[in-house]
């Protein structure tokens, strides 16, 4: 299930596009066969967009043999997790709640991908609400992983990392509010992150913590995620100054430092342990100045994180629960009501926690 | 602590099933180990737009 012999990378793609060794509307064909091919099998889909992407890809061919400018993006087919907004589609984020939720808007990500050239394929699977992190909970039913389809598939952006690791398309996007785009990018072998808050907009995301929640990569190696978070950062940000980033890489600027947290007592599995290490061998070796730290109130963190999300999507999602309640799925609903019974002092401190940990 | 009994029959008065409202009162449980949370490790957030001492004088009246 993770066959991608034909499958190129977001770089590879775009270039061979703007040499004109290849098209868009091939591309994008082939992705379309390899979706036809293995979702029904991984789930990895909700819905895809088949004629519009078509259309878009004709499109841009044509905006390419007609020598206009093109976007770092331009005939690269892109998957959207389902709790970002596509105008004229509906954004349910796999919650039978929210099922007839048409939406007449791009989100800002989504908005900012069209104009770098990316085609819109289709919308992915996810965890109910993003509230989980195994992508097992969702009206759509579970994601599977396509390296071992018995494991789940990690969330809650569980399609599109699966959607991105079986070759279905070059890149996705999903959300991160505690590791929806982190778990199941490790689950599925692939690159994801979580950009510095507010370096990409969250406007037209459909939220679970709107003071925590990240839009977030999911593709198949680092300078791919790179390129993508870049097309989609609000201007002013680091992340929109990618290609500087890029030649920080390549030791042009001064070397950035990297903080390496331990938690004190808590040992990792000795072969993850092996990679990191290694990691961090290459990265003096490039010059990179680590700086060792141990982290200190972990069982604080996790309750400050827990106590924001908990208030935030019970506050948001309050009158919905009440006139939907069988609607949620039942570990959803019972943590949406969970965030009803925080008190304003307890989110206030969390808040402010929060804030001191940062640093 | 966990819910109370009184808000545990308001959630029954909404139909909501024992296992869940005994899962609600756990997560509530856990989540109110928050308020140990010691002072020196509360800062000013840019989310609530905090101004610790404000107005405040040395503190002793609040």
């Amino acid at each position: 299930m993770t066959d991608r012999e034909n499958q190129g990378t977001v770089i590879e793609i775009a270039r061979r596009i703007r040499m004109d060794e290849t098209t868009a509307v091939a591309v994008v064909e082939l992705c379309l066969r390899q979706i036809k091919k293995v979702n029904p099998i991984l789930n990895a889909f909700v819905e895809v967009f088949e004629e519009e992407a078509l259309q878009n890809a004709s499109i841009a061919d044509a905006a390419r043999v007609s020598g206009r400018e093109l976007g770092p993006l331009h005939g690269v087919p892109v998957a959207l997790k389902a709790n970002l907004d596509i105008k004229g589609r509906l954004t349910t984020s796999c919650c039978a709640a929210f099922r007839n939720n048409r939406v007449t808007s791009d989100a800002a990500c989504v908005e900012r991908l069209r104009a770098a050239g990316a085609i819109i394929i289709g919308q992915t699977n996810m965890h109910e609400l993003a509230y989980g992190g195994t992508g097992e909970v969702s009206s759509a039913g579970p994601a599977l992983n396509p390296w071992d389809q018995s494991r789940n598939a990690g969330g809650s952006s569980s399609g599109s990392a699966v959607a991105v690791a079986s070759g279905m398309v070059p890149a996705a996007l999903g959300t991160d509010t505690g590791g929806s785009v982190r778990i199941p990018a490790a689950a599925c072998g692939l690159v994801g992150f979580k950009p510095t808050i507010n370096s990409i907009s969250t406007k037209g995301v459909m939220p679970l913590s709107w003071t925590m929640d990240h839009v977030g990569p999911l593709t198949r190696n680092v300078t791919d995620a790179l390129v993508v978070a870049s097309a989609m950062a609000e201007e002013g940000s680091p992340l929109a100054e990618g290609v500087r980033v890029g030649d920080r890489y390549r030791g042009e600027l001064k070397p950035l430092k990297v903080g390496f947290g331990r938690i004190p007592g808590f040992e990792v599995d000795a072969s993850v342990g092996e990679v990191v290490n290694e990691a961090m061998e290459k990265m003096q070796q490039y010059g990179y100045m680590l700086k060792p730290f141990n982290l200190a109130y972990t069982k604080e963190a996790h309750v400050s994180w827990l106590s924001i999300m908990y208030s935030e999507a019970s506050a948001y999602y309050a009158r919905a629960l009440e006139k939907h309640y069988e609607e949620f799925a039942p570990s959803v609903r019972v943590q949406l009501e969970a965030g009803r019974h925080i008190s304003s002092v307890t989110y206030l401190k969390a808040q402010r926690f929060r804030t001191h940990y940062e640093r | 602590m966990g819910l109370n009994d009184t808000t545990k029959q308001s959630l029954r008065g909404r139909s909501i099933p024992e296992i869940e409202i005994d899962q609600v009162s756990e997560f509530v449980r856990y989540i109110r180990n928050v308020d140990q949370f010691p002072e020196e490790v509360l800062a000013e957030s840019p989310n609530l737009r905090f101004i610790p001492g404000y107005g405040h004088g040395n503190g002793e009246d609040i």
